[in-house]
C-alpha cells in the first residue's frame, strides 16, 4: 500500500508542478489576489473614511466645526491658515478640501462642496442662528442644547438588530464568488486533464503502470493543491486587506473565521466536485465533447452560487436557506455564505458531515465510472455503460 | 523466465474476442504475433499487461500466475501511441520510469542512456509535440524501455517507422532478447516478423491457429516446385505423374511424387532455366491459414473488430 501511496504522490506531484508553472495559472492567481484584496482598498478610497481637511482663518471656528462634525458622524480635520490667499492656494493645490471664512460663514472650494462638508457647515450655521434667536428670547442656548441632545426615540427590536448586515452580505458574496470561481476552474482542470490523457492516448501507458484509482486520486489531489494555493492566496489577501484598511466593522476574529471556513469548504467541496468532474470527463475522448457532459455537474455548482446572492442574503435564517445549505452539492458554496452572515457554527459541522458521506459514496461511484470509461475511445460513453459493474 | 498465456477467454458483451488463447514466449525469445484486425491481438496484450481482465484462463510468469507487481514493470508500447504532448521529452520519460518504481537518480541515468541510444538526446528538453512523428516514435519506444523491463510487449512497434528507425527498433529488440528478456510483438509487416522472430503465433477469431518456430511453420506448409522452361507450352506439366496443380511456373506435387521425373518431363519440353523447391513465405502461410473458412467467418470477424474498438476495456 505504501507503494500505492508513493505512486499517488508522484502523480499528484506532476499535476502540481506542471500546473503552477503555467502562465495562465500565475496570472489568474495574481488577478484574484488583486481583486479580492482590492475590494477593501476600493471601499477605503470611495468610502470617504479619510477625514476632509479644511482650512480656517479664524481659529475659533475649529471647535464648533469639530463638534458638529462629530455629532453628524463626519470626520473633519481643521487647520488654521495665515491668510485668505494662502488658503485659496492650498485649496487650488488640493492640500485642503475647503477654506472656511468667517464673518458670515463662507466656503471657498476648488470646484464644488462635498455633501458631508456641506451638511456639517450648514448644520453649524443653522445652530448658530438658532442659538442667537434663543439668546434673544431669553433662553440659555447651552441648556436647550443639552435638553435636545438627551432626547432620543426608543427602539424595540423584535429579532435583534444587525448593524453589520450590509457588510456581512458583501463578505458572503465575496466568499461565494471565490468558492464558485476556484471550484469551477480547478474542477475544469480535472476534467480537461482526464480528457487530455484520453485524447493523447497516454492513458493506456499510464494504466499499464498504475491502477485507475491511483491515477484518478493523484490527479484530484494534485489539482486540489493547485486550487488550494489559489484559494489561500486570495483569502489571505482579502482578510489582510480588510484588517489593514479597517473598512469592515465586523470583528477581526469573525472575519478570519469566515476565511478559514471558506478554505475548509474548498477542500471538501473540491474533493466532491473533482470526483464528479473526473468521472464525467472520462466519458468523452475529445476536449470538444467535454462541454456537453460537464453541463449537469456545472449546474450543481452554478445553482448554489446564484442562490448565494439571491435567496440567502435576503433571508439568511429562513427555512429555505437552512435546508438548501445542507444539500451536499450546495453546501460548499452556501455554508460559507451562511457563516459570513453569522449562522451558528454547528450548521457548518452538520453540512460537513453530510458532505463527507457524499464524498465516500462518490469515491465508489466516480471510481467505477472512471475505470469503466477511461480506456474506451471514440464516441461519448453512455452513463449506464459507465456505471455497470466492471468485469 | 517464460511468459505463458493459458486458455485465456474474453468477451465484450455478445462478442467473443478471445477464445481459449495460448501463447508461449521463452526467455530471450522474440515472439511474433500476427493476425487480422479484430483477431484479438490487442485484447490479448492488454490482458498480459493487466490493463484488462480475462473472463477465463491465466497469464503465467516463470510457471506461476503473474502478479500485479510484475505486470507493472512490463515494457509496453500500445498500438495507439500516446505521450503528454506538452511535457518535455526527458521530464516525461523520467516520470514514466518513476511510475514503474525506479528511483529518480536511476530514472534520470536510464533516460539519458536510451535517448542517446535512440538518437534523440538533442531533443531531451523539447516538448513532445514539437518533435517529428518519427522522433515521437523513438521517444515512445524509450518509454517502454527506460525502466529496464523484464518483459517486453509491443503492439505494432514497427507501424509508422521510417526504414532507419525500423533497423534501430530491430536491433533494440534483438539486444533485449539477448539479455534474456521475452519479447512479444504484433505486426502486420510479415516480412519483418519472418526476419526477426524466433517463433510466431497466428491468431484468428481469438484463438491461435498456428504457432511455432518460423522455419518449422514454413516447412510444414505445402512446398512448391518452381520450374522455368523456355518455350514450353503453358500446360507442359499437365500429364506428368504426381503433379496436382500448376500455377504458372509453380507446381504443387503429391507427397509421393518423384521430382526427378518432373525434371525429365521439363527437359523434354524445353531448356530448363530454373528448377527449385520453394517453401512458402510467412505471408503465404498466413494467407493460407487465415483464409480457411474465411468466407463464412467474414461477418463474425467484422463484428468482433467493431466490438473491440467500441468496447475497449469495458
Amino acid at each position: 500500500m505504501s507503494g500505492g501511496m508513493r505512486t499517488v504522490r508522484l502523480i499528484a506531484g506532476r499535476e502540481l508542478s506542471t500546473r503552477v508553472k503555467s502562465k495562465g495559472y500565475v496570472i489568474m492567481t495574481l488577478a484574484l489576489v488583486v481583486l479580492i484584496g482590492g475590494i477593501s482598498v476600493l471601499f477605503k478610497l470611495v468610502g470617504g473614511d479619510d477625514p476632509s481637511k479644511i482650512g480656517v482663518l479664524d481659529g475659533a471656528l475649529s471647535q464648533p466645526i469639530a463638534a458638529t462634525a462629530q455629532s453628524l458622524g463626519e470626520k473633519i480635520e481643521t487647520v488654521t491658515v495665515g491668510s485668505q490667499a494662502e488658503g485659496e492656494k492650498k485649496v487650488r493645490d488640493e492640500d485642503l478640501d475647503a477654506l472656511v471664512l468667517s464673518g458670515p460663514v463662507r466656503v471657498v472650494v476648488k470646484k464644488d462642496l462635498g455633501d458631508g462638508l456641506r451638511n456639517t457647515l450648514t448644520v453649524m450655521v443653522r445652530q448658530d442662528a438658532l442659538n442667537a434667536e434663543l439668546a434673544r428670547a431669553g433662553a440659555d442656548p447651552a441648556a436647550v442644547g443639552r435638553a435636545v441632545a438627551s432626547t432620543s426615540v426608543g427602539v424595540t427590536s423584535l429579532e435583534g438588530a444587525d448593524d453589520l448586515k450590509d457588510q456581512r452580505v458583501v463578505l458572503a458574496m465575496v466568499a461565494a464568488f471565490l468558492l464558485y470561481g476556484v471550484l469551477f476552474s480547478a474542477g475544469m482542470m480535472v476534467a480537461q486533464g482526464v480528457v487530455e490523457e484520453k485524447s493523447s492516448r497516454i492513458v493506456e501507458i499510464l494504466l499499464s503502470a498504475v491502477r485507475p484509482w491511483q491515477l484518478m486520486v493523484g490527479k484530484v489531489a494534485g489539482i486540489g493543491a493547485v486550487g488550494f494555493i489559489q484559494m489561500l492566496a486570495a483569502t489571505t489577501a482579502g482578510v489582510v486587506a480588510a484588517l489593514a484598511t479597517g473598512v469592515l466593522d465586523i470583528p477581526g476574529g469573525e472575519l478570519v473565521g469566515t476565511g478559514l471556513w471558506g478554505l475548509v469548504w474548498f477542500v471538501v467541496g473540491f474533493a466532491m466536485f473533482a470526483l464528479l468532474f473526473a468521472a464525467t470527463g472520462a466519458l468523452v475522448s475529445r476536449q470538444e465533447d467535454l462541454g456537453g457532459v460537464i453541463m449537469p455537474v456545472y449546474m450543481l455548482l452554478l445553482i448554489p452560487y446564484m442562490l448565494s446572492f439571491s435567496l440567502i442574503p435576503a433571508d439568511p435564517d429562513g427555512t429555505a436557506a437552512k435546508i438548501l445549505s445542507l444539500v451536499p452539492f450546495f453546501a460548499p458554496v452556501l455554508m460559507p455564505v451562511r457563516s459570513a452572515m453569522g449562522a451558528p457554527v454547528w450548521w457548518q459541522f452538520a453540512g460537513l458531515g453530510l458532505t463527507l458521506v457524499t464524498i465516500a459514496a462518490l469515491v465508489w461511484l466516480a471510481g467505477r465510472m472512471y475505470e469503466n470509461s477511461v480506456l474506451r475511445m471514440g464516441s461519448r460513453i453512455k452513463l449506464t455503460d459507465a456505471l455497470r459493474s466492471a468485469k | 523466465m517464460r511468459l505463458q498465456v493459458r486458455g485465456v477467454s474474453r468477451s465484450y458483451g455478445e462478442v467473443r474476442a478471445l477464445d481459449g488463447l495460448d501463447l508461449d514466449v521463452g526467455a530471450g525469445e522474440i515472439h511474433g504475433f500476427v493476425g487480422g484486425n479484430g483477431a484479438g491481438k490487442t485484447t490479448a496484450m492488454r490482458i498480459v499487461l493487466g490493463v484488462l481482465s480475462a473472463d477465463a484462463g491465466e497469464v503465467r510468469w516463470g510457471g506461476v500466475p503473474i502478479t500485479t507487481e510484475v505486470q507493472r514493470t512490463i515494457g509496453y508500447m500500445p498500438e495507439e501511441r500516446g505521450l503528454y504532448p506538452k511535457m518535455k521529452v526527458a521530464e516525461q520519460l523520467v516520470y514514466l520510469a518513476r511510475m514503474r518504481g525506479l528511483p529518480r537518480d536511476r530514472a534520470v541515468a536510464s533516460v539519458g542512456k536510451w535517448l542517446e541510444r535512440l538518437g534523440v538526446e538533442a531533443r531531451a528538453g523539447d516538448e513532445v509535440q514539437k518533435l517529428s512523428l518519427g522522433n515521437q516514435q523513438r521517444v515512445q519506444l524509450a518509454a517502454a524501455l527506460v525502466h529496464d523491463p523484464a518483459i517486453l510487449v509491443l503492439d505494432e512497434p514497427f507501424s509508422g517507422l521510417d526504414p532507419v528507425a525500423v533497423d534501430v527498433m530491430s536491433e533494440v529488440l534483438r539486444d533485449k532478447a539477448a539479455e534474456g528478456v521475452p519479447v512479444l510483438f504484433s505486426s502486420h509487416q510479415l516480412d519483418l516478423v519472418e526476419r526477426l522472430c524466433d517463433r510466431v503465433a497466428i491468431i484468428k477469431d481469438g484463438t491461435v491457429v498456428a504457432a511455432g518456430p518460423v522455419d518449422d511453420l514454413r516447412s510444414g506448409g505445402d512446398a512448391r516446385l518452381v520450374v522455368r522452361v523456355d518455350g514450353a507450352p503453358d500446360d507442359w506439366a499437365s500429364g506428368v505423374p504426381g503433379v496436382l496443380h500448376q500455377d504458372g511456373e509453380a507446381l504443387t506435387l503429391a507427397p509421393e511424387a518423384d521430382d526427378q521425373e518432373v525434371l525429365r518431363a521439363a527437359l523434354a519440353a524445353g531448356p530448363v532455366r530454373e528448377f527449385a523447391w520453394r517453401r512458402p513465405s510467412l505471408t503465404e502461410l498466413y494467407r493460407h491459414v487465415v483464409s480457411v473458412e474465411d468466407a463464412e467467418n467474414a461477418e463474425n470477424a467484422e463484428k468482433a473488430e467493431n466490438a473491440e474498438n467500441a468496447e475497449e476495456a469495458a
